[in-house]
Order: C-alpha cells, then structure tokens, then sequence
C-alpha cells in the first residue's frame, strides 16, 4: 500500500489544496474532511483553490486528526470489504472498464514554454506569452519532457514511436486559453504497454494471482488553467497551471472488477514514482483518473452490447466519470455507476453515453452532460510543430537506467531478504525508493554474502528500518529535518553505524531497548553534527548488556512475587508466569532481564513454593 | 542621402500620411516621427547581403527605411488589429521578429500599419473592420470606378504604390502579397516558407503563412528581405542555419552537376530554362495579362534562356485544397479569440450554454471570418474529415510533387525522388525519352486578370472571389518563393485609357530565394529595356524615389542647392538610361491625388455582404466543394488525362516563339 510520505501532506495542507467546498459549505464538519484524501469533490482539474481557507490548527492536530482518522478509515475498512467483496462482481452482469490516467511530468519547464513549472507559487507568475495564446506567440517544444514521459511509458512496457506528433483538440473552456489543446491523438508517443496486476497489489479476488491490463496508448499532452471558485460565482483564474506537460494514459477496456480499477491506478502512482516521471500523488492533484464504465448480460442476451472500442468488442455502451481523484472514488465510482447502468438496464431502458461525475461521499454518479452536449474534438495535426523524433539511442539509455522497478524489487525483497510482501511493499514506497535502497545496503553490509543470513537478518533489519527509523522522522517533532533519504539511500542516518548498532544487537551485546535509545541518539548526533560512533556512545552511557547472575535474577523474582498469582498459577493457570515475567521485565534495567532466563528462574521459585 | 532629397522625402510622405485616401492604413505613426535625421542615419538595411555589386550604389537606400507593416504583425508601438473587430484597440506586448530585425539600430521608420482583410481573408482588402482599402490607380473614390487592390495585403501595396511607404510587410498565405502586388502593379515577394520568422505574426494558417515583402521594384524588395531572414528559435518552423546553409551547399553541389563544371560560376541568364506551366493557360485569362505573359517569354528567349512547357496537374485541385486546409487552421487559430484576456467583448456572458463568449465571438468576427470558422468547423469535424481535411492534405503533397518533378534543383527538405515516367500524367510532355523537362523557374501569370472594379467583387459570390487565388495557391501549398512583377502591357483597361501592368509570377524551387531573386532583378531590367518608354504621359517619378543611376535628372536633382519640384516629369522624348535599379512601376502624381480627393467619396456598395446570406453561402459554399471534391477524389485515383483549356497561341508561342 503507498503511505503518503508527511512532506507531501504538509505541502498540500500549507500550501491550502483544501477543496473549497469543504470549506464553505462544510465547515462545521471539518474535522471529519477526508484528511488522507484531501481532494476537491469536483476534482482538482476544476476546482482547486488557495482562497478563503482556514490554515487548519497547529501540526500537533492535525497529528492527531490523521491517526484519528486513520483509525476511523481501518474500522470503516473493515466494514465496507464485506460488502466489497460482494460487490466485485455480480452473477448476471458483466463489468468492464477502461482507465484514463492524467499525470504530471516532473520537469523543470512547461510543454511548450519555457515558463517554470511550479505548483504552490503565486498565482499568475510563471506564464509566457504563449501560454496565454498571445497573438503570434508560438510554441517551443521544451525537450527535456521527453525524459520523464519516456521513462514512464518504458515502465509501463509501452513501445516508444521514435516518430510523434502533437494534433489540437478544440473545445471552448475558460481554463484553455489558446481554444485548444495540444495532445497527441494521431500518433502518441508510446503505444501497446502492459502493467500486471498481482494479488498484493490489492486486485479483486476474481481475477487471481495476477492479472495483466493492456495499455493502448501513452501521450502527452498540456495541463489546463486552475480555476479558484470565489463567493459570488467568481471564478479566477491561475494560468500557472497552464500548458504544464502531462502524460495520458490510456488502457484497453481489460478491467471487469472495480477494487482490480483502483489498485491499477495505485499501482500505476507507485510506478510513476519509481521512475521519477511524476510530480505529485493522485491525492495532491498530480494524478487524475477518467474510467469508463460499461455492463453486459453474462448469457449474452442483450441487444446493446455492439459497441467496440480498440478492438474489443460486444461491449455495452459506455458512459465516462470524469476526474476521480482519489483510489477510492475510483472504485466507488465504478460501482455507483454499474449499479445505476443495471437498475437502468432491468428497468427496460437503455444507457445513453454520457458523460458523468462522481462526488466523494455521494452515492451515485450525476450527469455532466449528454451526447449531444459533447464536443467534436475536431482533432487537427498541429500545423507548426514538427515531429517529436526520438533516437533510439535515448530509448535504450532510459531503459537502461530505468532501474529495478517496484514490482521486481518486491520479489527481491520478499524471496532474498525475507520480508513479508507487505513490509516489501511498504519499504519501497517509502521515500522514493530509497528507504529500500538503505536497507538492502544494510543486510548486504551484515551478511555478507550468506543467502540464509540475509533472510534472518532481513526481517530484523526491515522491522528497524521500517520502524524504528520511521518512529524518529515522526517523534522528531521538525518533519522538514526527517532522515532525508534520497533515491539512492543516503540520509541523515550514517549507514555505517547503523549497520555496527544492528551487528551489536544480533550478537546480543546490547538488548533491544537500548539499542533503539543509542539509535536516537545517533539521529540526534548526526543532526547536531555530533559523533555517531556507536561503539563509543555505548560505552559513554555504559549500554553494554551484561547479563545477571542467577542469583540476581533470584533476588528479583523473590521481589516481585504475589502470593495470590502464585497460587492461581499453582493451580494450573500456568499463562500468569508471563505476567511475572513482564513484571520482572518491567523492573530490570534497561532490559537486562532475558526473558527466558527469567522464566526459567520463576517457575524454579515456584516450584520451589509448591513444595 | 543629399540634404535636399533627403528634406523633400520627408515632406512628401508626411503629406500623403495624413492624407490617405485609399484607406490604406489602419494606424499610423505620427508624421512629425518621421525625421530627416531617422532617414539619414547609416542605413544598415543591404549591408550584409552579397549582392550588392549587381544591386549598384544604392545613393538613396535610406528611403527604404520608410516602412509599411501589414496590420497582422505585432508592434509595440502601434496597435495590432488584424483589421478585425475582435482585436479592436489590442496593443501587442511584444514585437514580431521581422519588425524586431527591419528597426533596430537605427533601422527602418515604421509609418504605419496596413489594411487588409481581416485576419487575411479575403482577395480584395474589402473584408477590413476598417474602410475597404481602394487601389491607387482607381484615380476615383466612385464606386463605380474604384478598382480593388488586391489582398489580403492590398493596404500594404497601396502604401507602397502612392509612395506612403517604400516597402512594406505584408503576409502570404495563399497569394495575399503576390495578388496585390500584381493588381497595385508593385513588386511582391513571398520567401519560401520559414525563410523569415512568424514569430509575432498573428497566424491564419500557420502551415502557409510567409512573410512577404513589397516595394517598387525587385532592388527595393530584396535588400529588405535580406535583412529580414534570420534563423529564429522562437519560430518552430523556421528555418535553422543549418538547414540554410545545407540547402546552399546542396544548391551549388547540384548546379556544378548539372553544368558539368567545377568551378560552379556566376549563373548566366542564357544557361536557364524557364517552365511555362500548360495548365496556368487558362480559357478566363485576361487579354492584358496575357499578352505581358508572352511578352516576358519573348524576353527571356532572346536572351538565350530555353523556354519548355511543363505540366503542374495538381494545379486544378489546389485551390479546394487550400481553402479546405486554410479553413480548418483558421478555425483553431482563431478559436483563441474570446474577449477574455485581450480584444474587444461583447455582453457580460450568456448562460445558455457553457460557454462564456458566443456572444463576443457573434460580434467580433466578419462575415468571411465567420465563414471560414464554419468551415473550418466543417471540414475538421468527425464525419468530414476524411473526405476534405485528409483528401486536402494528400493534395497538397500532390502539388509539391508536381512542382519537384518539374523544377531541376532538388527540394532541400526532401530527399531525392524518382519519378517513374510511366506514373506520370499521359499529357505532361516530354523533353526526350528519359522523361519530362525539368526547369530552373517557372514563369506564370500572378492573377488571371488585371485589377477588377469594386463593384465586380461585390457582386461575386465567395466562389468566385477564391479563384483570384488560382495560380497563387500552388506555390504557397508547396512552400515555395515565388515573385510577382509589373510587366506593362499595351493594351487598355476595360475602355479606359489607362495601362495598367500585368503581374508576373516567378517560381523557384524551395529555400531558393535568392537565385530567385537574382533572376527577377534581371528579368526586371530586361523588361525595362524593352519597354521603356512605357507611356511618357505617365511616367511620373516621385522626387527622391528614382535611383541614382537611374537618369541624368535625378543626378541633377541631388546636386546642392537645387531646389526640387515635388515631381518630376519626364520629357516624352527623353530615354533614361537602362539600368536595373530603375523604378519600374507607375506612381501617382501628386495632381491625381488632389483630384481623386475632390471626387464623392464612396457612399454605399462598399458594405459587406448581408449577414443573412452567410448561412446560405456557407451551404452552397459547402456544395460547391461537395461538387469539386468528387471530381477531387476521381481525378486522384484515375488521373485523367486533360488537355487545359485556353488560347492554343501561347502554346505555339512556348515552345518556338521564335517562329511567331
């Protein structure tokens, strides 16, 4: 599952990504705004705002509100996947979906500008003069979004065109200065990809270990302007926004189970971010999701499935939800919107193709607009643009650079290092990769050359890199001051002690306890410039675990034994000895105390009593 | 510059800026801007071309700083309208890149900028939110008379005609400089496509869309598009200075090929074939027109230059083509137009719908704009697409093909082709048994009449009007340079007594611009040799306009101390001497001025169509290319094999004139 990394979180809540709905109409049940998925109901295409939004109470609280919430999301989890799981799929109707991702390149410049792109800046002040649609200004393709777009539709096992082209697609919008659009439509970038789908990617039980979607087409294309709804139905305009690169992409109507639709958009998040194609997640707004929905009759019988699209046929018509911004309205969304083509379908009638929108929290789709209220693109081959031409020279190079994706890293993790798929995936989503990095340079560092080593000292290494680790960006109070792992693993925290503290506590000279006290302490050390040798802050602090003598370990038990317990345990409620143990635990030092060894001396001494 | 022309260039051209009674611009700088000392400063204009030994001293060169721009090019200093209602009072925030180059360092003086056809639709410069712009050689404001100027530019070559300006920018989409230039009896240039940058042009079909140049005669015009055609990165389709100087290399490599030569020397006019095209013989040709076609062939035989016929089928589909693919550009250029962030608004909004500016677009765009948008609309939409935009567009690669098989020197953009003799059309004729002749230029009429009667234009239906464009088009769909010249002609305007020059059209292979050129500078001073004098009645030469070596007078005139008349009459009797520099096309005298300024002005006729006919003009509009577009696709497909219609003497005449 991705975790959201809190830099991100606190940029969007800062930089006030807070729908403005939520705002104004929902302002006495702030506190239960989605915290996790803090996106504009209407999606964010339309309605992003930074007016009239209350910075919300201190970190602390919002702390708080998170786990709050978190807690609230896992009880409502729960809930809901008994009833998910009977909605995947439904005995006489058949689903099937098709997926449009939207997803903003990483790159310094816009499409066709060289305007900066930027996310939280001041409205309006990063726009060229053809951004505006200036008369007589004219595009220059900016090169260096090739990059990210290749990378990403090389993750996504498409073939790269060495030969593209941009067309218009007209339509008249506010936010689309220029009255068109300039996308690839003829002859995109990067066609027949592929992405599978296992089960731990969280697809519906239906469709088995793993399921493979087909991607049709990648391209790109220009983002529109951000439009910020004021009171009064004033709506102003921010043209930062406009003309920033995105890449769409586009599957083959493969998906027949709603929560397989959302884990394909997840999954597709995390890849993105693997390659580092992307700015932001779906839930900051770098990410948006179109589905198109479809049903037919499993035994065949219905006369409106003659519908086609890229070469699959005998579907239904089609309607499309636009703009889901999170992996739950996606799957929400599908499932509101089969339901309601089925009702439509029972009753006798028939599905117009539509075009529909999906409110989080609502319980069915609503229509945008009809057939006839839809625009021809009149798609036209951009007259001044020459073709996008890119050297298979580059190809192979972002091929070979690609790195080791998500997917097989999860495989590594779980088949060398030990971990389970779920620690696997949560380490590689975690600060782009390098949180995974860290650790496999971690165990690679303890174990040598041992295949068998690395899988004991793999699940220890995981629990602290995952943990442990985690546990100090979080306590650490100052979120921008974290550990600051990089895509390659560097961070705040010195492998190299890292790896000595972990080596002290496999060879039992420290106990756990303190060695997660002299990890703090090197977090602290390495922030304030101190020295993190471990050996020697062991030594400073006298950490070294020296075992008790019997006797002292006698002494202790005798010091904490309860006639009442040991009667119950005489009895035969032979469980209590390990609330002894835990007492005794509690009362040694530092974790002195070895379990084993004290239970060993308890049951001796008690023993001892029953005689 | 001497201190006295220099003086009388300046009060000349503020006078007739104040008084512009052809309608020719739009906006102009204030007269008292226009300086002696902006006109004597060093001109840079011509200092770095390499031309400059054939172009001879050019003593009064600084009056080609006097500049016209054609109201579509961006200015900071004056507002840019395209003649449109839409862009009403819009002050460009930035400077095209050909103004940028022609002004800076004390470059050219911008007079003003030009009328046109709104957005540069049109062939007349009537469709103008502004007056409709009126020929200079109309010598009336009666409607009945006035005479069109041509278009789109034609307030460009009217400023450049009654001597507001001495060059002038105007823009080419689909013959706008050439056809005006032709009716106006001036030179106009359009360079081959990406030559100069659009940057700051405002664009109706980006894939035509050229830079054109005008000025009196071609010494006037090249100097300045030396100056202007500079590799631009703004620009995405201009042409790179590699591509520039690969194209040179590859033009010389060719010509000592074809010479058998390596020494690659100086072109002589007597190595060249010139390509009369058959299908340019039009039955509609005007007599006038013609007869200066024949003429210049004559010419050019006698100079030695071989003179074949050669076959451009595509010709016949060119102009559906073009207005099918300048209709569907217009249509996404213009959709930018919505009253939002710059140009002229109507209403507040209306809620009917989404959309926040019908009303503003309803308002602001002309009639033929309006048409064009609709279209535009049409052809692109899913169900027609496939039958005009992509037919239009395989056109179009038929017309380049036509003009690379024809022309000797390869397309530098392309590589060479092959082409099979037996693919070819059964009426292209051969030149020996390995195939059809492939010439050096192309040498055809501009327009196939001379300048017709306002009130003519009126009367036509769009249709109609379109065909203006018919031997303009094929040069501009394949991108290629392309020349128009005044040829005289000895026969009268249409009862007049007037004699009006013809416009000949030269056409060179792509990035050829300058050896295009060259050639018409020759061309140009051969057919001043055979024609002069032209009519000494009405020769009039503008003080301060004639070139130096041009005639003994002006050598007088820049003498000090000579007190100057504002214009100076030639002697019927007098010869000036021969020279190519000399001014060639007919200027008006300051008396027919004043006279046509006491004449009633024009009260009616000049309005546009009735907005109720649009919608029926749109549909017989779409009819009629219904009608063209079967004929399209069959001819495309079984290439039939048609002899062109029109006068049989100018075949005989091309292939031996000699024998005439």
């Amino acid at each position: 599952m991705a975790r959201i990394p809190p830099m991100v979180l606190r940029r969007y809540i800062c930089g006030g990504h807070i729908p403005t709905k939520g705002c104004l109409r929902m302002k006495t049940t702030r506190a239960r705004a989605t915290a996790l998925s803090p996106v504009t109901p209407q999606g964010t295409r339309l309605l992003h705002t930074d007016a009239n939004t209350a910075i919300p109470e201190g970190t602390v609280a919002f702390r708080k509100q998170l786990k709050d919430e978190a807690k609230k999301r896992k009880a409502e989890g729960l809930g809901s996947k008994k009833a998910k799981i009977n909605n995947q799929v439904l005995e006489k109707w058949k689903l099937t979906v098709g997926i449009e991702i939207h997803a903003q390149l990483n790159t310094p410049r816009k499409l066709f500008s060289n305007a900066a792109s930027t996310i939280n800046e001041e409205p309006n002040t990063h726009v060229a003069l053809f951004d505006l649609a200036m008369p007589g200004s004219q595009p220059k393709f900016q090169k260096e979004t090739l990059i990210p777009a290749v990378r990403a539709a090389l993750a996504l096992n498409c073939q790269i065109s060495t030969s593209s082209r941009f067309d218009r697609k007209h339509y008249f919008h506010w936010d689309q200065p220029a009255g068109y659009q300039i996308t690839q439509y003829y002859q995109p970038f990067a066609r027949n990809g592929y992405m599978t789908l296992y089960a731990h990617d969280g697809i519906a039980k239906e469709d088995g270990d793993e399921i493979r979607i087909g991607i049709k087409q990648v391209q790109m294309e220009q983002d529109t302007a951000k439009t910020m709804t004021q009171p009064g139905g004033i709506h102003l305009l921010d043209f930062n926004r406009v003309g920033l690169p995105l890449i769409e992409i586009i599957t083959l109507p493969q998906i027949h189970h709603p929560s397989t639709a959302a884990a394909f958009v997840r999954k597709v998040q995390i890849l993105l971010d693997a390659v580092d194609a992307c700015v932001l997640g779906m839930e900051s707004g770098g990410l948006r999701a179109d589905v198109n929905v479809s049903v037919r009759r499993r035994d065949g019988t219905v006369s409106d499935a003659g519908h086609t699209y890229a070469g699959v046929e005998g579907l239904g018509q089609r309607t499309e939800i636009k703009n889901l911004s999170s992996f739950k309205a996606v799957e929400d969304a599908i499932i509101a919107e089969r339901d309601r083509q089925i009702e439509v379908l029972e009753a006798g009638g028939k599905i117009e193709g539509e075009t529909r929108g999906w409110t989080i929290g609502s319980s069915g789709t609503r229509r945008l607009r009809g057939k006839e209220g839809e625009v021809d693109y009149r798609y036209m081959p951009d007259p001044e643009l020459g073709p996008v031409l890119i050297s298979p020279a580059l190809i192979e190079h972002l091929q070979n650079t690609l790195g080791v994706l998500p997917d097989a890293e999860i495989t590594i993790l779980t088949e060398e290092y030990g971990l389970t798929i779920k620690d696997a995936m949560s380490l590689v989503s975690l600060d782009n990769g390098g949180r995974a990095e860290f650790f496999r340079m971690a165990v690679d560092r303890i174990a040598g050359d041992s295949a068998s080593a690395k899988q004991t000292l793999g699940r220890l290494c995981g629990n602290w890199v995952l943990h442990e680790l985690g546990g100090l960006t979080l306590e650490s109070g100052e979120t921008a001051s974290d550990l600051n792992f990089d895509a390659s693993g560097n961070s705040l925290m010195p492998l190299e002690d890292f790896v000595s503290l972990i080596k002290f506590l496999e060879a039992g000279k420290i106990t756990g306890k303190t060695s997660k006290k002299v990890l703090r302490t090197l977090f602290e050390n390495s922030l304030s410039g101190a020295s993190t040798d471990v050996e020697k802050i062991i030594e400073e602090n006298d950490l070294w675990f020296r075992p008790m003598s019997t006797e002292e370990y006698q002494n202790l038990a005798r010091s904490i034994l309860d006639p009442k317990v040991v009667e119950q345990i005489l009895k035969g409620q032979n469980g209590k000895i390990m609330f002894l143990v835990g007492q005794m635990m509690k009362m040694g030092e530092d974790g002195q105390v070895d379990p084993q060894k004290a239970r060993e001396v308890l049951e001796h001494i008690i023993e001892e009593s029953r005689t | 510059m001497e201190e006295n022309v220099v003086r009388n260039l300046v009060r000349a051209t503020r006078s007739r800026l104040k008084t512009d009674y052809f309608n020719a611009f739009i906006s102009t700088t204030d007269p008292s801007a226009i300086t002696r000392d902006g006109l004597r400063e060093s001109n840079k204009l011509g200092a770095d071309y390499r031309f400059r030994p054939a172009l001879g001293a050019l003593r009064l060169k600084g009056r080609l700083k006097l500049l016209a721009v054609k109201d579509n090019i961006s200015t900071t200093q004056l507002p840019t309208t395209c003649a449109s209602g839409i862009l009403q009072g819009y002050q460009s925030p930035f400077e095209a890149h050909v103004v940028e180059r022609l002004c800076d360092n004390d470059g050219c003086l911008i007079v003003g900028k030009t009328n046109m056809d709104e957005f540069g639709m049109g062939s007349h410069s009537l469709n103008s939110f502004s007056s409709p712009v009126i020929n200079g050689s109309s010598l009336t404001r009666d409607t009945t008379q006035a005479l069109s100027a041509g278009g789109s530019s034609g307030g460009s070559a009217v400023a450049v005609q009654v001597g507001q300006a001495f060059t002038a920018l105007g823009t080419d989409t689909g013959g706008s400089v050439r056809l005006p230039a032709a009716y106006t009896g001036q030179c106009g240039f359009k360079p081959s496509y990406g030559r100069v940058s659009r940057w700051g042009v405002i664009p109706y079909a980006n894939s035509l869309d050229t830079v054109g140049f005008f000025g009196r005669s071609v010494a006037d015009v090249y100097p300045v598009y030396r100056k202007a055609s500079m590799p631009d990165d703004r620009d995405p389709s201009c042409i790179s200075s590699a591509t520039r100087i690969r194209s040179l290399s590859l033009r010389s490599r060719q010509r000592k090929k074809a010479r058998n030569t390596k020494t690659g020397a100086k072109e002589d006019l007597s190595e060249l074939k010139i390509g009369v095209p058959v299908e340019y013989n039009i039955e509609e040709l005007d007599p006038a027109v013609r007869t200066a076609w024949k003429k210049v062939l004559e010419i050019l035989k006698e100079q030695g230059c071989k003179i074949v016929p050669v076959s451009l089928p595509m010709t016949k589909h060119a102009l559906s083509a073009y207005y099918v693919i300048a209709a569907a550009e217009a249509m996404s250029n213009l959709a930018k137009y919505d009253g939002v962030r710059y140009g002229s608004r109507t209403g507040p909004s209306d809620n009917a719908g989404d959309v926040l500016y019908s009303e503003t677009r309803g308002q602001g765009f002309g009639n033929e704009a309006r048409r064009r948008i609709l279209l535009g609309s049409y052809t692109l939409s899913s169900e027609a697409i496939d039958n005009y935009f992509l037919k239009a567009q395989k056109v179009r690669r038929l017309v380049q093909r036509d003009f690379d098989r024809v022309l000797k020197f390869s397309n530098p953009l392309r590589n060479e082709q092959q082409f099979d003799i037996s693919d070819l059309d059964e009426s292209i004729p051969m030149d020996n048994k390995l195939g059809p002749s492939q010439v050096d230029y192309i040498v055809c009429p501009t327009a196939p009449t001379l300048p017709p009667k306002i009130q003519d234009v009126l009367k036509q239906t769009p249709i109609h009007s379109y065909m203006n464009d018919v031997f303009t088009v094929p040069a501009s769909l394949a991108g290629l340079p392309a020349i128009s010249i005044p040829v005289p002609t000895d026969i009268k305007y249409d009862g007049s007594d007037l004699h009006m020059p013809a416009g000949i059209q030269l056409i060179g292979q792509y990035l050829d611009d300058n050896s295009l050129c060259k050639f018409a500078l020759d061309l140009e001073g051969l057919i001043k040799q055979a024609f002069n004098p032209v009519d000494p009645g009405y020769r009039y030469v503008h003080h301060g306009l004639q070139d130096a070596r041009g005639s003994d007078d002006i050598v007088q005139v820049c003498k000090p101390g000579y007190r100057p008349r504002s214009v100076v009459r030639y002697p019927a009797t007098l010869k000036p001497r021969i020279g190519r520099m000399t001014v060639f096309s007919r200027v008006i005298k300051q008396k027919e001025l004043e006279n046509f300024a006491r004449t009633e002005p024009a009260t009616s006729n000049l309005a546009s169509p009735n907005p109720e006919e649009v919608d029926d003009l749109f549909a017989s509009t779409i009819d009629t290319w219904e009608q063209r577009h079967m004929r399209l696709s069959s001819t495309t497909t079984d290439a039939p094999s048609q002899t062109p219609a029109g006068d049989p003497s100018l075949s005989i005449t091309t292939n031996d004139p000699t024998q005439k």
